[in-house]
């Protein structure tokens, strides 16, 4: 069995992904070496919890020496069994985003001494989004499950190069996509150890577009998404909270099972090889949140982070660094994310942001139609060094109206994307979004490129124009 | 298959330091000017005052539940309705504000732990850390109205007259923001001269404009020398006719179990 191969396809969020190269085992953390430090954490966690509660007045709870025949004792006995079976009764949350998505692709003409291509354009639209169950009852638990949803309604372009890019993405209008995106059942200890287990989601990270920090997820966050339809990971969280601070504790399941390929079908692994570790501990302290976090496992990269957000004279600021160590054959790669927001106005309705990212893995300059197949290209998480900036409005003139200008910067090889936007509200109409993108700079790299490798079909600057209508019910 | 062709590295030091010097240039920029030509010190009449309010709206010593719902009206549209459970402890400057109603916001939450405050966000399972000036819900009202006051140490306050609101004879006292940090960087307080409770609250900008006005119509006693503001409207003097219309129902003292001020309580409560 080739488990390194298997390792290597977990296609984690983190851009500091496993080198490729042999394996070999090292002496990192065990299952038993984090049982114990877990079962440590959670005997210390009552006496600090504890001690705010014992500060404050205790209810009154009626012993059998009581007279029952005292006046209210009878009613009072009876009431406070009634709440009990009220607290643990089921309960049902349910809830749907649909998000209507027309998207057009606006290839410009060229008309040279040695290429003329005429201008062509494309169109798409799609209905997607998530729904989602969750039943609870009270001190048993709760259970919930997201599916998220794709059904594409319509495809075509003028242009066999456009046509050819809504081929690669298998267009199918009479069969709607589901995917699992969580199911996970939620439970407690007291009050005092909440534990989820499941396939879910985590949040570890301090930044707004780039995420060096989150070891975990399977898919980077988009940050510019109108609904998160990522798909969660197996694991079993166990979360010990405290006023102002948290420890997490993450076992990760999703390397025990291999998925079936063209070539072999799915197949487990060994437990003890393919479970991994992740824990966070953040604080806020001094008026920052500060987070360490840490991945590990036995045939896993051991990878470390940090994370901060916080206030300076006015400007939130955050950053998120993540690291993976030189040990046992993988190579010391790192990343970094930071940021800032200055809200202003006289109702703070303008705000002025920017995020920079590098990563020492990063490409430099490289042309994607000539990347191998097995290669392609991470948005927002190919380059080394990128920038980007939004100056954002809640009202632009009228209340109904916001809008904003972002641009991102793909500092190492000079390509980039402007993005205008405008959000309406207006009475009695579902919120609306008008999205203008020009993608360009250099040709055939990031964002000036449709498709990579010799899937490329555009490598030329081009527009897109997208008209997007949210309706959470 | 081809192999990757990479070419001399475009990027440079002076490239990414420009960049950055830009950003810097323009947040600078638009960075409010710093709170120098206000006042720097406290009138002791005008502090005792408003120490006097802290005294009678903080209960510390009593945890606090009840339900807000908050209706916006704009000119020209549906109202629209928030519902949240307020929980709150004074003694430890805590709250937690866990949205109920509509259904596209039940499971959105905050926590506030002193000045740290930190927004819930079921959809992404985000905590974001913020300081203590967001709006909730896109109304016209500030987290900070839900928990403990603390102006007397957040402003320096001089007296600014007397005044008569409806029917209530009232003494004016005038805040000046000590740091940017908070709210709002001048507020005027109009209390009232028989029990010196607020009738009524302006809050403006640092260049002295006009945002935002809180009406307090009505109080329940809570205990001796306590209390709680029921009844209140938040009017928005930015846009024309927009108000919020608050009232907070199910008042209960009852203990608060501890763990409800943690972010384990949002995640448990939300989706």
């Amino acid at each position: 069995m080739n488990l390194t191969k298997k390792v290597l396809k977990g296609g984690k969020a983190f851009p500091l992904g496993p080198a490729s190269g042999a394996l070999r085992r090292r002496s990192v953390p065990t299952p038993i070496a984090w049982a114990l430090s877990l079962a440590l954490l959670i005997g210390l966690t009552p006496s600090i919890l504890s001690a705010q509660e014992a500060a404050l007045p205790t209810e009154t709870v009626p012993t059998e020496d009581e007279d029952i025949f005292a006046e209210g004792a009878f009613e009072a006995a009876v009431e406070a069994g009634s709440s009990a079976a009220e607290a643990n009764k089921l309960e049902w949350f349910g809830g749907l985003s649909l998000v209507s998505s027309t998207q057009m692709q606006i290839l410009p003409g060229i008309d040279t001494t040695d290429e003329t291509v005429a201008a062509s354009l494309g169109a798409t639209t799609s209905l997607f989004g998530k729904a989602f169950l969750k039943a609870s009852a009270g001190d048993l638990g709760s259970f919930f499950v997201a599916y998220s949803y794709r059904q594409l309604l319509l495809a075509g372009g003028t242009s066999p190069e456009l046509r050819s890019w809504y081929d690669l993405q298998q267009p199918n209008l009479s069969q709607a996509q589901f995917s699992l995106s969580e199911l996970h059942y939620s439970f407690d200890l007291d009050k005092k150890v909440f534990i989820r287990l499941g396939s879910q989601l985590l949040s570890w990270g301090a930044s707004r577009i780039w995420s060096p920090a989150d070891f975990v997820n399977q898919q980077a966050a988009d940050a510019q998404a109108l609904v998160d339809v990522r798909a969660g990971k197996p694991g079993l969280r166990i979360h010990l909270p405290f006023s102002g601070a948290n420890i997490f504790a993450f076992a990760d399941f999703s390397q025990t099972v291999s998925a079936a390929t063209a070539t072999s079908p799915a197949a487990s692994n060994n437990i003890f090889e393919t479970v991994n570790y992740a824990l966070r501990v953040d604080a806020t302290l001094g008026g920052f949140n500060i987070g360490l976090q840490g991945y590990a496992g036995y045939l896993a990269p051991l990878m470390l982070g940090a994370t901060i957000s916080g206030n300076i004279a006015g400007f939130d600021v955050w950053g998120e660094f993540g690291s993976r160590l030189n040990v046992n054959d993988y190579d010391w790669r790192w990343a970094m994310s930071l940021g800032t927001e200055r809200a202003f106005g006289d109702n703070k309705e303008w705000a002025l942001r920017a995020e920079y990212f590098y990563q020492s893995d990063g490409k430099t300059d490289v042309a994607i139609s000539e990347l191998a197949l097995d290669e392609p290209p991470r948005p927002l998480y190919w380059g080394a060094h990128y920038l980007w900036l939004e100056l954002a409005t809640t009202k632009l003139f009228v209340s109904e109206l916001g809008a904003s200008l972002a641009g991102t910067l793909n500092i190492s090889d000079l390509s980039f994307q402007i993005r205008g936007n405008l959000s309406l509200s207006l009475p009695k109409l579902i919120p609306f979004n008008l999205t203008l993108k020009y993608n360009g700079g250099v040709e055939d790299r990031e964002f000036t490129s449709l498709g990579y490798g010799p899937y490329t079909v555009h490598t030329r600057p081009y527009l897109v124009a997208e008209i997007t209508a949210l309706l959470n019910i | 298959m081809k192999k990757n062709s990479s070419v001399p590295l475009r990027t440079s030091p002076v490239f990414v330091a420009l960049a950055v010097a830009i950003v810097v240039v323009v947040a600078a920029l638009v960075s409010p000017l710093a709170l120098s030509a206000q006042a720097k010190t406290n009138e002791p009449r005008a502090l005792a005052l408003i120490q006097d309010v802290e005294n009678k709206l903080n209960v510390e010593g009593l945890d606090l539940t009840s339900v807000f719902t908050l209706i916006q009206k704009k000119q020209g549209e549906t109202d629209r309705v928030l519902k949240l459970r307020v929980f709150r402890r004074d003694a430890a400057s805590r709250f937690t504000i866990l949205f109920q109603f509509p259904d596209s916001e039940k499971g959105k939450g905050y926590f506030r732990n002193g000045d740290d405050l930190y927004l819930y966000l079921p959809s992404t399972r985000e905590f974001v850390y913020r300081n203590r000036k967001d709006d909730v819900g896109s109304t016209d009202v500030r987290t900070d109205l839900f928990g403990r006051l603390n102006l007397s140490s957040q402003y320096f306050m001089k007296l600014a007259g007397t005044e008569k609101v409806s029917k209530f004879d009232t003494q004016v006292v005038q805040l000046d923001a000590k740091t940017p940090d908070v709210s709002f960087p001048i507020q005027k307080w109009y209390l009232r001269s028989s029990d010196n409770l607020p009738v009524k609250v302006e809050n403006f900008s640092a260049s002295g404009t006009l945002l935002r006005t809180f009406f307090y119509i009505d109080y329940r006693q809570l205990a001796p020398g306590k209390y709680i503001n029921t009844k209140l409207m938040a009017v928005n003097n930015l846009e024309n006719n927009q108000r919020t219309l608050l009232s907070s129902d199910d008042i209960s003292t009852a203990k608060i179990a501890d763990y409800t001020f943690s972010q384990a309580f949002l995640e448990e409560q939300s989706r």
